[in-house]
């Protein structure tokens, strides 16, 4: 058996995608078998991700323009080569040093090697590649069904190439062609890509922020949706987002873009405002003008062009400007829309905090609404998110956010009788009890639900809701539960109750009960993410 | 697993008229790019803005310091602006203007320790190669200190391959070293980063 010593060099390039398929199968069954050296590759492998998720801009201390310009001005640009730049070459003593070096390494690795031939596998860490076209690159080989891609390495598509990528077990992304995509992170708390160039469509189904790709000019951060987003040639990024809603950030300005909205973000300059996806050709054209580069004329376009729709791109402009712009965008948007009751141009312009709110939430430009944003960053970055009153919202947050409680997700599918068949525009009817197990204050009369709401699924037979953990009724055995009212075109109204697996008040006997039923139970575990929400799957099965 | 939806490939939305946001940018950075070999020291300002963060990113990392990558980073440019003539957009301005900035950083690199050499005799006076260097016993440096703490040869080779995604061979070509010396620099920086971050 081998000792720790052959195996650890080795990790290196098991990690950089460097070893030959029947090492790497070795390198794998030995990390499954021995403990310590798994514990090495979990070291390197965190170490190799932290840096890979590195920010690739940095902005310098101050202005460094001026004294570059100071050095423009004299000679003009000369058609003077590039490898000017190129150092001298370098003296022969030092290269053959270190050829020496690298002999007598290439002979260590080269025992190594042998030594390691024993080894057998696992599978490495990253995600399954399933190629849909051509042949992608994924590191230094063509793949031409499917494959893995670990952390760190690439995976490149050229025009008729694309594929698709598990991202662990929380969506998929496709990688359509023309595109250069690296894995940075693969970790159940942070998925993360970089899009260096080309297009990805991504599709995920888990709580926001868990989901992230990084491309040259913003982050962009999943709050649980499906998008498509493209970065040209030059780092600039188009998000679209086809449902849910998305953030894209970059040094502390950050846009969330809502379903049916896009949004461009440009090297230097982070991400822009959102836009409607009908918005007019002249309208989204004067956008960038505007909102990256200032252009005065480009605001009389948008303010010309606007229609109420487009109050998603002017109210941040809004919040963002300054002195005249300020209140012609204060002005159009008040006229695009009535001003509620508790607004005034004065308060608005001077950027009252409360004022500002009640605006955005007539609006519907609700910056708390839907999935909340969790940042534990003692300043947050103020988001706004357009939820356009939907009439069939398939995912709706139940209690304010004074309501006092655990925050808890739940999230499920509904399906036909055969468990299988996903059943889209099937209303729910939710309701529960508060925090002290009351479903309505004393004295209101009986059968008021106060913490209630109603969705439809959607296209998949999703849905989703926040709110929060209900109590107890007071006084009883009776576990804590969320009542669903289920109704579909071919489906009679039917009743579930979904309870708590960690709640002591739910019975053995209820449990053996509901172990029957498979995925279907009414009893489903509670998971608890990071910042202490906690997450319920509950999917249903209608009968006929 | 399950999946969202068995159809694969879902027909992209068009939005091929939002595409040519995208296009015209391309456009209007090759504008800056034409006005700035003309002599256009605003439009090549305007570059300047929309591309600094990044070569100030690889600047810092590389050298560990930010005076003086400050200092590369307006040197880069200046050299951008000096060769701008050669610039025919087979690639994108971004790539070429980072090519330049880490040229710059390395024929930096080279020559300060050409200098270094000249005046240390026996006495290492940085440390920069002492095993453990950078970080007190128990102490826990975060990661970007931790590369900071690199030897310089180690910290470019980690720097280029792990941050800024070139290849060995690329590196090697650029360091004028051999591919194989490229990765065992990289090998040795990750060991020793893991250290010092006391993994």
């Amino acid at each position: 058996m081998m000792t720790h010593e052959h195996i650890e060099p080795l990790l290196q390039d098991y990690l950089d995608g460097a070893l030959d398929e029947a090492r790497r199968r070795q390198v794998a069954t030995h990390l499954d078998v021995c403990p310590s050296c798994h514990a090495a590759w979990e070291r390197l492998h965190v170490v190799a991700d932290d840096l890979a998720a590195l920010p690739r801009q940095i902005a310098p201390s101050r202005d460094l323009w001026p004294e570059i310009e100071a050095q423009l001005a004299s000679p003009p640009p000369s058609r003077r080569s590039l490898r000017a730049d190129r150092a001298p070459q370098p003296k022969a003593r030092r290269v053959e040093g270190r050829r020496r070096r690298w002999a007598v390494l290439g002979v260590l690795l080269l025992l190594v090697g042998v030594g390691a031939w024993m080894f057998a596998q696992r599978a490495g860490v990253g995600w399954e590649v399933a190629v849909l076209e051509g042949a992608p690159r994924v590191g230094d080989r063509l793949l031409d069904a499917a494959g893995r891609l670990r952390v760190g390495q690439w995976i490149e598509t050229d025009d008729a190439s694309r594929a698709t990528l598990d991202v662990g077990a929380i969506g998929s992304v496709e990688v359509l062609p023309g595109s250069r995509v690296q894995l940075l992170a693969a970790r159940a708390t942070d998925h993360r890509l970089s899009l260096d160039e080309g297009s990805l469509h991504a599709r995920i189904w888990a709580p926001p922020r868990l989901f992230f790709v990084e491309t040259p000019s913003a982050l962009a951060i999943d709050l649980g949706c499906e998008y498509t987003l493209k970065v040209n040639e030059e780092g600039e990024s188009l998000l679209h987002v086809l449902s849910g809603f998305v953030e894209l950030e970059h040094a502390g300005r950050a846009s969330v873009v809502p379903e049916g909205a896009l949004a461009l973000a440009r090297p230097g300059h982070g991400p822009g405002v959102p836009f409607a996806e009908d918005a007019s050709d002249a309208f989204r054209r004067a956008l960038p003008r505007y909102d990256f580069e200032g252009e005065a004329a480009a605001l009389n376009v948008l303010l010309a062009e606007a229609r109420p729709e487009d109050v998603i791109s002017l109210f941040p402009l809004m919040r963002r400007a300054d002195g005249a712009a300020k209140g012609r965008l204060f002005d159009r948007i008040a006229a695009l829309t009535p001003l509620p009751d508790g607004v005034t141009r004065e308060g608005a312009l001077q950027n009252d905090p409360a004022m500002l709110e009640i605006w955005e939430e007539h609006l519907g430009l609700d910056a708390n609404g839907w999935w909340p944003v969790f940042t534990s960053e003692a300043a947050p970055v103020r988001k706004i998110v357009f939820s356009p009153k939907q009439e069939k919202p398939w995912r709706i947050v139940i209690p304010g956010d004074d309501e006092p409680g655990e925050s808890l997700y739940v999230t499920g599918q509904v399906f036909g009788p055969d468990g299988e068949t996903p059943l889209p525009d099937v209303h729910l009817h939710v309701y529960h009890t508060d925090a002290a197990g009351l479903y309505a204050p004393p004295g209101t009369p009986d059968g008021t639900h106060r913490l209630r709401g109603d969705l439809w699924t959607n296209v998949e037979g999703r849905y989703a809701f926040r709110t929060i953990r209900p109590g107890a009724y007071p006084n009883t055995a009776t576990p804590q539960h969320i009542h669903f009212v289920v109704e579909g075109d071919d489906f009679p109204e039917q009743r579930f109750d979904l309870f708590f697996a960690d709640d002591l008040r739910v019975s053995d006997r209820m449990r053996a009960r509901e172990k029957s039923k498979g995925r279907f139970a009414e009893i489903q575990p509670v998971k608890s993410a990071d910042d202490g929400t906690q997450q319920v799957r509950f999917d249903l099965r209608l009968a006929r | 697993m399950r999946h969202l939806n068995q159809e694969t490939a879902l027909p992209l939305p068009a939005d091929a008229h939002v595409e040519t946001l995208l296009e015209e940018r391309v456009t209007t950075t090759a504008a800056l790019v034409a006005r700035a070999q003309a002599g256009d020291t605003a439009a090549f300002g305007q570059l300047y803005r929309g591309h600094v963060d990044r070569v100030f990113a690889v600047c810092l990392r590389m050298v560990a310091d930010r005076g003086r990558a400050e200092e590369l980073t307006q040197r880069a440019f200046v050299k951008a602006w000096q060769a701008l003539g050669s610039f025919r957009g087979e690639s994108a301005f971004g790539s070429w203007l980072h090519r330049i900035a880490v040229n710059v950083v390395l024929v930096e690199m080279r020559s300060a320790r050409r200098r270094q050499q000249r005046i240390q005799t026996t006495d290492d006076l940085t440390c920069y190669d002492c095993p453990g260097g950078g970080a007190a016993p128990g102490e826990r440096l975060d990661l970007e200190e931790a590369i900071a703490s690199l030897p310089e040869q180690a910290r470019a080779v980690l720097v280029l391959h792990e941050i800024e995604g070139f290849k060995h061979d690329e590196i090697a070509e650029m360091l004028e070293i051999a591919p194989g010396t490229s990765k065992a620099h990289l090998h040795r920086a990750r060991k020793l980063l893991m250290e010092r971050l006391n993994r």
